[in-house]
């Protein structure tokens, strides 16, 4: 005797909508701070501009802040690159003056990468530290110039559309995007 | 997309500045924060990117400009201090900056 099989469909659960939740404070207060990270379980911020200016960083662990290594310098309004807490950097940004300089950090120490083409604060920048990208930026004049980083070095990417600072942007080295005052470009 | 040249894409939903972005690729981002110019009041909404355009996100808590950040809006992502300002004028104390938030 044939016996029937009953059909079962089966669902994926349902996506869950993400929404934005307070966590606890940082240890230090930062203004123009900027970071890197993974995911909302494991990021770090660094720097920032108060009196004195910070070389401090604070990692995030999805539940609890704790300082990390310190910076070789003490500046606010850098760019970032690095999707790992143990895998990122930090290129120019103001000691007082705007610098030149970019910073590896290995998840405990900071230590001094490449030099960007020019100084530069208050820019983007995206990617990882092998392949990184920072956009824009001023130094009393505004730029139109990208720099990329291969874990040694920069040279010049290419130009933006227009002159941008104060910008956001995101993606990887060949894939990215920068947005400000409301004009977007991508690459 | 060559990696190279830049081109221009559908513009964000309204002007931003000193705000921050968010993403792991070009077809996969989230802008969230900054004010209009300087002198203006802060943002706390978010916009998102799909590679197209953008769409209105979700609101984050506090209005803030250049904040620190980390992550991507796959995985969830972190905001903290920066110039966080619910009600007074920007770059006008009280600043709480000590704040931080996630996105998950």
């Amino acid at each position: 005797m044939a016996r029937t099989i009953p059909l079962i469909k089966t669902y994926g659960a349902a996506p869950v909508a993400k929404t934005f939740s307070q966590i606890s404070d940082i240890n230090t207060a930062r203004i123009r701070t900027n970071g890197f990270g993974s995911s909302n379980n494991s990021v770090l911020i660094l720097g920032g501009n108060v009196t004195p200016k910070l070389n401090s960083t604070e990692e995030y662990n999805g539940s609890t802040w704790s300082f990390g290594g310190n910076m070789n310098q003490s500046l606010h309004s850098p760019a970032t690159c690095g999707n790992s807490v143990s895998d990122g950097l930090r290129a120019g940004g103001d000691t007082g003056s705007v610098q030149i300089t970019s910073e590896e950090y290995n998840g405990s120490t900071w230590s001094y990468g490449g030099n960007t083409s020019q100084a530069r604060n208050e820019f983007a920048g995206c990617g990882t530290v092998a392949a990184g990208l920072i956009m824009g930026g001023r130094n009393g004049s505004q730029y139109q110039n990208t720099d990329e980083y291969n874990g040694t070095s920069w040279s010049a990417g290419g130009n933006l559309l227009v002159k941008r600072y104060y910008n956001g942007g995101g993606g990887s080295q060949s894939d990215a995007w920068i947005i400000c005052f409301g004009s977007f470009a991508r690459r | 997309m060559n990696g190279t040249v830049w081109s221009s894409a559908n513009d964000s939903l309204k002007n931003r500045f000193q705000h921050r972005g968010v993403g792991s690729s070009g077809s996969n981002g989230m802008i969230f924060d900054g004010n209009e110019q300087p002198g203006t009041y802060y943002y706390y909404d978010s916009e998102k990117w799909d590679g197209t355009n953008w769409t209105v996100g979700e609101d984050a808590i506090w209005k803030r400009n250049n904040p620190g950040k980390g992550g991507n809006p796959e995985d969830g992502f972190v905001i903290a201090g920066g110039y966080t300002n619910d009600t007074q004028p920007p770059e006008a104390p009280p600043w709480d900056s000590s704040r931080a938030e996630e996105y998950a």
